[in-house]
């Protein structure tokens, strides 16, 4: 879900591919990974990963995330007998970048980095470069409860996964409303333009490459194909806030626009974040998410372990406790997180499956999604962004 | 060498940075005793000083004070202290406890170096000033206080280097007279640098004209001004008029002028400084005046006499005005024979070449034995 | 004492505010769980800021290891840059311009540029994922800044002065206690603060050289935009060694011994 990390800054992840391809281009030979003995079963890994200090590097920026994992995550992996110390970081591509180094300085084991939280650009690049450790996903016992015919599984950002990282999270692209200053949103794109046709400058979204905005751009492109939206889009400028002659330069920028009530809608690729920021105070008690169109955007994130981790095996354990029913079904508290889970619940057995169930309704989280759009491959990102500053900002 | 209890160098070699400045130089200054070393820019004043205080490494040579030899010593333990051109107080402390600094280095007690450091104030006319900040006093004033802080020392030598050079004109006298009478009541040994030469003058017991790293006379002030040992000495001390010819008979044959020069016949130069030239009302020397500059203290004349050249100050009241024909007559008295000098062209820079490395000072000193006795 | 004049307590004033109120706002930020934007004040206050900040438990070791790291590399800086300092200072080199750039380059690079490689040779030679690893990186980064500030300190001033000491009898060690350290007390002072600055605030070798050590920058920035209150909270506390170098050197650096 936070793909925002990944894709917060296009520089980073540049420098990341061009120093991949510089190691695809002089390390073709080396696999260390496809040589390393594996233990045959998942027991023998959790016997070896007995006493081993798991540095999971994570964006570090939601204090939500880091309790969850500090209270919940870390306590299940001491009682599992591995020691887990989260490594905050705020661009993933700092950790890809540390396990690129560690290649580079010629070192096949022992490296710093046993497990990371990405997707998109970081995993597609490191994965162009070997740096992943492979094939250990689907013999995680709890892989049992994840559907891997789920496109928005088995492909991130269009890369497929090939069993070098496990899903962890799920975002999934959001509106909201203040519903007592409007009870029933528009919840189709026309209904939204017939809104506005009403109520003028009451909508806006940021100005992409922003992360939220470009996320919204290619909800739209997802749901109608890209010229339609492009077209759409059009249509929707002279309507929004400002007559669209500006746009909000940050998801922030309109937070704050919709909790003064300068606009009725507020977005956000974060599934949980009417409850987040019910919680911290910014939004009204009052405020409800809604998806906007026949599905909303999704995105699945994941963890990987770098095939030169010091710790491997303690890694796999983590990543397998990660997609344990009982800890996704505490991230999918709204009490707690409010993230909807990677599992199939269907498959998560009945004894099993009790703490599912009894996730009480929050009215700040979204328990349906619709008919999910999956995201665009990573390499669209940017052309898409660059037409809508022609087409849309400058109005060529 | 007889500066038992003084300042002995002995054929000192310093190259600082790799150039080597001094060669085989010597110098003495007697116990209790002032001598000015005086020299234009360059000539390794500064580096000689550097040297004795053990601030300039030596390559070769030795320096002796008070009968024991300190060339090897560090600085610290030289028992020298040094005055420098600027007066390098430190600015975080006062000047009571500038002055007392090297009290304090010897251990002295904070009763007794209060009482000193004050003392020493006294002694250099700042008196109040013990505890005023360093930072609102005066140039002056920040000097009579590194005076002090040397003074409270109680160093085997004063060395001062240039310390006059930095102040206005008129505070310059008040301190040069400070200088002179706290030397003289404290009996200290003391090595003054200048470049002037009248400083050198009024300051100095003895004055050492130093020349290219090398002493080329040492003397009493008034010996260098009028009987200069050669004809650099001459220029650096202003004896504009250095006239060359042939002696024969006691007399030299000048622009046709006989004039008086006692001595073996052969080749000479006699010196005469310009305010020793005289107007006279008649005589065999006439020339006509190309120059007259008026300088405040008197009238700088340039007189020629076909090809030769005379340089005169005289009164303003009497001074003919350029383009005048004049009579100027040179007292025998005032003309000086430079010694051991037969070459005639006149460019001294020679001069001293001739005598052995180490000796100058002798050879330098013993200048008053020349032939002629202007007296 | 002397009456200080107005221009003085203006100034005095003037540095006092710009030190006082962005600090105040970050106060604010920090104690704000509710502020919504139009407001000028919080509709609510309290802890969340503090509490977020030291979920982890990792905040205070991540504060000691980032003291100890920039003590370390800012006493090696120093030790480093005095000699360099001196010899450029006093201008004893041939090609000071040559020695001034090589000292300068960690400054004209990059930093991505040179962390990257940095951490490559680090893995080679051993030295990564420990403090002292931590204190070599970071004095790449200090040690220009360092030498460029002590640069200032030095030259014929302190030489004269350190001569002056020499003919008034001054040992070795009295002249460096005396003369020495007094005369560049304001230098070495702000050379140390920077320095502290400098590796206090090292985010990218941190992460890179250290491998997951936790260190204060690193603990900061992710909050920084997704999470003001954090921030804020975490900055206030990110602000207090940094302070304290300032107070301890300055005093250090006005009342020499």
């Amino acid at each position: 879900m936070r793909a925002r990390s990944q894709l917060r800054t296009t520089l980073p992840a540049l420098a990341v591919l061009s120093a991949t391809l510089l190691l695809a281009a002089c390390g073709g030979d080396e696999d260390g990974s496809a040589e390393t003995e594996r233990p045959d079963s998942f027991a023998e890994i959790a016997g070896a990963a007995q006493g081993q200090t798991v540095r999971w590097w994570m964006d570090g920026g939601d204090d939500r995330i880091n309790a969850y994992v500090d209270d919940v995550v870390i306590p299940a992996a001491r009682e599992a007998g591995v020691r887990l110390e989260r490594v905050p970081v705020g661009d993933t591509a700092d950790a890809v970048q540390r396990v690129i180094a560690q290649r580079r300085a010629g070192r096949e084991s022992g490296g710093a980095v046993d497990l990371i939280w990405l997707n998109g650009e970081n995993f597609a690049a490191g994965k162009e470069a070997g740096l992943w450790l492979e094939g250990w996903v689907r013999d995680l016992p709890n892989a049992r409860f994840v559907d891997f015919d789920d496109p928005t599984i088995v492909n991130d950002f269009q890369v497929p996964v090939d069993g070098q990282e496990a899903p962890w999270s799920r975002a999934a692209f959001a509106l909201a409303h203040d519903s007592e200053e409007l009870a029933e949103p528009p919840r189709t794109y026309a209904a939204l333009l017939e809104y506005l046709r009403r109520n003028p400058g009451r909508f806006t979204y940021p100005a992409p490459p922003d992360f939220t905005g470009s996320a919204f751009v290619r909800q739209v492109v997802a749901a109608m194909g890209e010229d339609r939206a492009f077209a759409y889009l059009r249509e929707l400028k002279p309507l929004m806030y400002r007559d669209g002659e500006t746009f909000p330069e940050s998801a922030d920028e309109l937070n704050d626009l919709f909790a003064n009530g300068q606009v009725d809608f507020a977005m956000s690729y974060e599934a949980n974040f009417v409850a987040a920021e019910v919680d911290n105070g910014t939004f009204p008690q009052s405020t409800r998410p809604f998806v906007l169109g026949e599905g909303a955007l999704v995105n699945v994130s994941y963890v990987t372990i770098p095939s030169d981790a010091a710790n491997q095996a303690g890694a796999q354990v983590v990543a397998n406790l990660l997609m344990s029913p009982e800890l996704q079904a505490q991230k999918a508290d709204p009490e707690i997180l409010g993230i909807p889970t990677v599992l199939d619940v269907e498959r998560v057995p009945p004894d099993l499956r009790g703490r599912f169930d009894e996730l009480d309704e929050s009215p700040y989280v979204l328990s349906d999604f619709g008919q999910v759009e999956q995201e665009l491959p990573a390499s669209s990102v940017e052309p898409l962004e660059q037409r809508w500053e022609r087409e849309i900002l400058r109005g060529d | 060498m007889t500066a038992e209890g003084g300042l002995l160098c002995r054929s000192l070699t310093v190259s600082p940075g790799g150039v080597g400045v001094l060669r085989g130089l010597s110098l003495e200054v007697a116990p209790g005793t002032r001598t000015v070393l005086v020299g234009p820019s360059g000539a390794g004043k500064t580096t000689l000083l550097r040297a004795i205080a053990g601030l300039e490494p030596l390559e070769g040579g030795e320096v002796h004070l008070v009968g024991r030899r300190i060339d090897g010593l560090a600085a610290h333990r030289r028992r020298i202290a040094v005055v420098f051109q600027e007066p390098r107080l430190l600015p975080h402390l006062g000047v009571e406890d500038n002055v007392a600094l090297t009290l304090r280095a010897a251990g002295v007690g904070r009763g007794e170096r209060r009482a000193r450091a004050r003392a020493g104030l006294e002694e250099v006319g700042l008196g109040g000033f013990a505890g005023r900040r360093t930072q609102g006093l005066s140039g002056g004033e920040q000097q009579r206080v590194a005076l002090a802080r040397a003074l409270c020392a109680e160093p085997d030598l004063l060395m001062l280097d240039e310390p006059l050079a930095a102040l206005d004109p008129n505070r310059r006298e008040e301190l040069r007279r400070l200088i002179a009478r706290v030397q003289a009541q404290r009996g200290l040994t003391t090595l003054i640098i200048t470049h002037d030469r009248a400083e050198a003058a009024e300051l100095g017991e003895r004055v050492a004209l130093m020349l290219d790293g090398r002493i080329v006379q040492h003397d009493e002030p008034r010996a260098l001004f009028e009987r200069p040992v050669s004809a650099a000495v001459a220029r650096f001390f202003g004896v504009a008029n250095l006239l060359h010819g042939t002696v024969r008979d006691g007399h030299l044959s000048w622009a046709g002028v006989a004039l008086p020069a006692p001595g073996p016949d052969g080749p000479a130069t006699l010196a005469i400084r310009p305010d020793h030239v005289e107007l006279a009302q008649e005589g065999p020397l006439r020339a006509t005046v190309t120059e007259a500059v008026y300088t405040g203290a008197h009238v700088r004349l340039v007189a020629l006499r076909g090809d030769h050249r005379l340089e005169a100050h005289v009164a303003p009241a009497l001074a003919p005005p350029a383009g005048a024909e004049v009579t100027l007559e040179l007292p025998a008295q005032r003309l000086w024979r430079l010694p051991g000098d037969s070459d005639s062209d006149g460019d001294g820079d020679g001069d001293g070449d001739g005598d052995g490395d180490g000796d100058e000072l002798s050879e330098a000193s013993g200048a008053p034995s020349s032939p002629a006795d202007p007296r | 004492m002397v009456r200080r004049p107005l221009l003085a307590r203006a100034g005095g004033l003037a540095i006092g505010l710009a030190f006082a109120l962005p600090l105040a706002i970050l106060g604010v930020r920090a104690f704000a769980d509710t502020w919504r934007a139009p407001a000028l004040v919080p509709q609510d206050w309290g802890l969340r800021g503090f509490e977020a900040a030291f979920g982890g438990g990792a905040t205070v070791e991540a504060f000691g290891n980032s003291i100890v790291v920039a003590l370390g590399a800012t006493a090696l800086a120093l030790a480093l840059g005095w000699p360099a300092a001196r010899v450029l200072g006093e201008r004893r080199l041939r090609r000071p311009g040559v020695v001034f750039v090589a000292l300068a380059m960690p400054l004209l690079v990059p930093p991505y540029a040179t962390g990257a490689g940095l951490t490559e040779w680090f893995i080679r030679l051993r030295i990564i994922d420990s403090l002292g690893g931590l204190v070599l990186a970071h004095l790449t980064a200090v040690l220009p800044y360092v030498v460029l500030v002590l640069l200032a300190g030095f030259g014929t001033k302190v030489t004269e002065l350190e001569d002056m000491g020499r003919t008034l009898g001054l040992s070795p060690a009295r002249r460096l206690a005396w003369v020495t350290l007094p005369s560049v007390a304001p230098t070495l002072a702000a050379a140390t603060v920077l320095g502290f600055l400098v590796s206090w605030s090292q985010y990218g070798s941190s992460l890179a050289v250290g491998g997951g050590l936790p260190m204060a920058p690193l603990v900061l920035f992710p909050f920084i935009g997704p999470d003001p209150q954090t921030a804020a909270a975490l900055s206030l506390l990110y602000v207090i060694p940094p302070i304290l170098a300032l107070l301890v050197t300055a005093r250090a650096a006005s009342s020499p011994l």
